[in-house]
């Protein structure tokens, strides 16, 4: 493994030069997808929630809108021939373990007032809340490292069908009914209330806009990195470069580290290989950036906005302890699962990933839990 | 007219919008007979978006200005 990991190591150094260039890709992608989000407050929480707790969530159509359009691109691209890796190394074949995760996952993303990604656009902005899930979902991604052999050797006990996408099962030929019955309903939602959103926030972009505009950074990311976005595993990564400087012999001791989540060989011949681990390999590529630029992005709309003011209001202790316990819950999820909402909903079901669609199956009721507990416990705490 | 000033700022979502309308259905009948308005202060961004859509579901006036660093929601009895 080691030796992999060297290889690996030399090739990034050899390849420098294209390294360079993906690296600024990927930031720059990552910046564009802060300030969008926080221009449109683009919040992945909100939609699953608003579905429970008002039982109609507008957003959550236009979210089916980027999944659609993001579809669309990555099914041209392949038929132009343009990726090269498909099915993509950082997606897997599902398992139980997949399902347990999607809905501690969903109950995670509402108790933190965000997901992964939401997470990191509002902490950009200044938001007290977001740090503090933030930092519940670096201690949850540490954790998992604990608890990774008993829900490694679960997933191998439970896996769903040794087939990573649907297309596998049933051919490349399902895309087509699949795109035309979305775009069908995609068409009657618009007329019937429209996709536009009404808001009074200064320098408001129509999530719609967004909506599309994040396929198609996702496809840059994808023919970049040879992986469609994904950004859970950086979480990993930070507290593995955390753990491994604070306490290095525990470090060492964890299997969950030294693990490669992919190793495989692009057409091109470079070898993309990938763990969780304190080590600067494919995964820190195509990740860290992202996470870095979706903070950044946001900070600078926010500034330009002059709505940055950071820690200028504190939410109450109940909600403070919500987006900590929440955040915990989305770093071990997302460990469990093998990836968060990015990588398996605004990815995965675009090419109709099986984890996709159990990772969404088990977040459905997952945020059904979560909107009881913040709705009951944490808003009447405060009374 | 009264002016009720509510101040959620720095509060996660969804209680923008859940503790707004408790307090507005807690002071419906002086907003309704135009006693007093709700005046709702946030840095949430998307709270500019839910509160005025719920509020003028429900039959209420809606304003939404921007100060330094948040927005200042006003709900008032529709005129």
């Amino acid at each position: 493994m080691t030796a992999v990991m060297n290889l690996c190591y030399n090739k990034i150094k050899t390849m420098n030069g294209a390294l360079m260039e993906s690296v600024l890709i990927i930031l720059l992608s990552g910046v564009l997808i802060g300030f969008l989000f926080h221009r449109s407050d683009y919040c992945m929480a909100g939609m699953f929630r608003d579905l429970f707790l008002f039982k109609s969530s507008p957003l959550l159509k236009i979210f089916f809108v980027q999944v659609f359009v993001t579809m669309l691109l990555f099914y041209i691209a392949r038929q132009a021939g343009l990726i090269g890796l498909y099915p993509p190394p950082n997606l897997r074949e599902a398992s139980l373990v997949t399902l347990t995760g999607g809905f501690i996952f969903g109950t995670g993303m509402v108790l933190a007032g965000g997901c992964v990604i939401g997470t990191l656009y509002k902490m950009g902005a200044g938001s007290a809340g977001a740090i503090v899930a933030f930092i519940g979902l670096v201690i949850g991604s540490g954790f998992y490292g604990e608890v990774y052999p008993v829900f490694n050797s679960l997933h191998r006990d439970t896996v769903l069908s040794n087939y990573v996408l649907l297309g596998q099962l049933s051919g490349e030929s399902i895309f087509i009914p699949v795109i035309l019955i979305s775009a069908i309903l995609i068409i009657r939602w618009s007329k019937k209330d429209g996709l536009y959103q009404k808001a009074y926030a200064e320098g408001y972009i129509q999530p719609v806009k967004t909506a599309i505009f994040i396929a198609f950074i996702n496809l840059i990311v994808y023919l970049t990195s040879d992986t469609p976005m994904a950004i859970s595993t950086a979480y990993a990564k930070l507290s593995a470069f955390i753990e491994r400087f604070i306490i290095p012999s525990h470090y060492e001791s964890l299997e969950f580290f030294k693990r490669l989540s992919y190793s495989v060989t692009a057409p091109d011949g470079h070898l993309l290989s990938g763990g969780p681990g304190a080590q600067v390999d494919h995964i820190f590529i195509a990740e860290m950036p992202l996470l870095a630029g979706v903070i950044l992005g946001s900070m600078i709309s926010s500034i330009s906005l002059k709505e940055f003011r950071p820690f200028k209001k504190l939410p109450p202790k109940s909600q403070i302890l919500s987006a900590f316990t929440g955040g915990v819950l989305l770093g071990l999820s997302s460990r469990m699962a093998g990836g968060c909402n990015v990588k398996f909903l605004m990815s995965g079901l675009p090419l109709l990933s099986i984890q996709g669609i159990i990772f969404l199956a088990g977040l459905l009721p997952g945020a059904y839990v979560g909107t009881w507990i913040f709705k009951n416990l944490v808003i009447k705490l405060r009374r | 007219m009264d002016n009720l000033v509510l101040d959620i700022r720095g509060q996660i979502c969804p209680a923008c919008l859940l503790i707004s309308l408790r307090e507005l259905n807690n002071k419906r009948d002086i907003i309704k007979n135009g006693q007093a308005s709700l005046v709702v202060l946030t840095d949430h961004r998307d709270a500019t978006r839910t509160i005025p859509n719920a509020v003028t579901a429900m039959g209420y006036s809606v304003s939404v200005e921007k100060k330094e660093g948040y927005y200042e929601i006003t709900i008032k009895k529709e005129r």
